[in-house]
């Protein structure tokens, strides 16, 4: 369910992500699920060229005008050096 | 120039009808010539809330009918000389008119009143088309409740399927300790998610119930809802009145207690 990813303890902040997500999917007519699917899809896609930092992959609807952003991190050759 | 607003929200139970008696009552207080129109066939409340149940002889289904003139149906509220009321049949159901009959009747009511308010009712079907048929703009009234918002956003999206574009909103009920607690969403929190423009926001406020059950709008003296009904009234003559904070006034021990619980 984490396409926003808000961490809010309060129940109306609770409400207003599921709001927010719920509505957006009910406009473009796309459902959670399929939001899912596509962020899946997306980072399956993109890995096959660059690699991606997949947990901090964020995909956003805004409402007007209507644009999907997709802010999909990527890592630098330097740092899989490091690491690896 | 005449205005056409249909209130609607699509969830039943959120105040439509006190606010359509409210704001017609506030409007008439201020000179205007008003008419409020109960749509809701078959379920008619509006002249309860009014109190004017006891003096309805026609209703809107006969003069779409023809039964009778527009004028025999009109019901002038006695305190107020500037509103009328137009009540719904009891007796029939939703189909018992048209969309194309309820644009005629509205294009027939601009010709004598400044203000036609029309009661819609719940739901998205016929009733809902009937009411938004003839309007130039509308209020949607929500509440800042997950199922009321939803509701709320789908019957903007049908506004706007309409032509309808000038929509304004209502966020009704709302409990500023809950807010301040955040147990309930904010205005700007209702605002952000249905993205349309502001045009009241009412606390939730016992004095409505007390001025419903005496069928007498805008009775009270110092309540905080008649106070905010009254600006939404200004608000539609075109002036600007900054909106109330809905925020309480936190006394010590909410402050003391907001900052042990970060």
């Amino acid at each position: 369910m984490n396409v926003f990813h808000h961490v809010r303890k309060r129940s109306a902040g609770y409400a207003r992500d599921r709001m927010k997500l719920l509505l957006v999917s009910e406009r473009i007519d796309c459902s959670p699920q399929m939001m899912k699917m596509l962020r899946n899809d997306l980072i399956h896609t993109v890995n096959k060229y660059v690699l991606i930092d997949e947990e901090q992959v964020h995909l956003k609807i805004t409402q007007e005008p209507p644009v999907l952003y997709v802010k999909i991190p990527v890592q630098m050759k330097r740092n899989r050096l490091e690491n690896d | 120039m005449s205005e056409v607003i249909v209130i609607t929200s699509g969830k039943g139970g959120v105040g439509k009808t006190t606010t359509v008696a409210n704001i017609g009552t506030g409007l008439a207080m201020m000179g205007k010539k008003v008419v409020v129109v109960d749509t809701d066939i078959g379920l008619r409340n509006l002249d309860v809330v009014l109190g004017l149940e006891n003096r309805i002889v026609y209703n809107l289904v006969d003069v779409v009918n023809g039964s009778c003139r527009l004028k025999q149906a009109l019901i002038k509220d006695k305190r107020h000389p500037e509103l009328f009321l137009l009540p719904s049949a009891q007796t029939k159901d939703k189909s018992a008119v048209s969309p194309e009959q309820m644009i005629k009747l509205t294009e027939q009511l601009r010709e004598d009143f400044d203000f036609v308010l029309l009661d819609c009712p719940a739901g998205i079907e016929q009733g809902f088309r009937n009411a938004i048929a003839g309007a130039d703009k509308a209020l949607v009234v929500t509440t800042p409740e997950v199922s009321a918002i939803r509701d709320a956003d789908r019957i903007i999206g049908l506004l706007e399927a309409h032509e309808i574009r000038d929509i304004h909103l209502i966020i009704n009920r709302l409990r500023p300790d809950m807010i301040a607690r955040g147990d309930m969403m904010s205005v700007d929190d209702v605002i952000e998610i249905l993205a349309v423009d502001l045009i009241g926001t009412l606390p939730d406020d016992e004095q409505i119930v007390i001025a419903t059950n005496q069928g007498e709008p805008l009775s009270g003296k110092n309540s905080k809802a008649e106070e905010e009904y009254r600006n939404i009234c200004k608000r539609l003559l075109g002036e600007e009145v900054p909106f109330m904070d809905i925020r309480q006034k936190k006394g010590v021990f909410t402050r003391l207690g907001s900052i042990f619980h970060k």
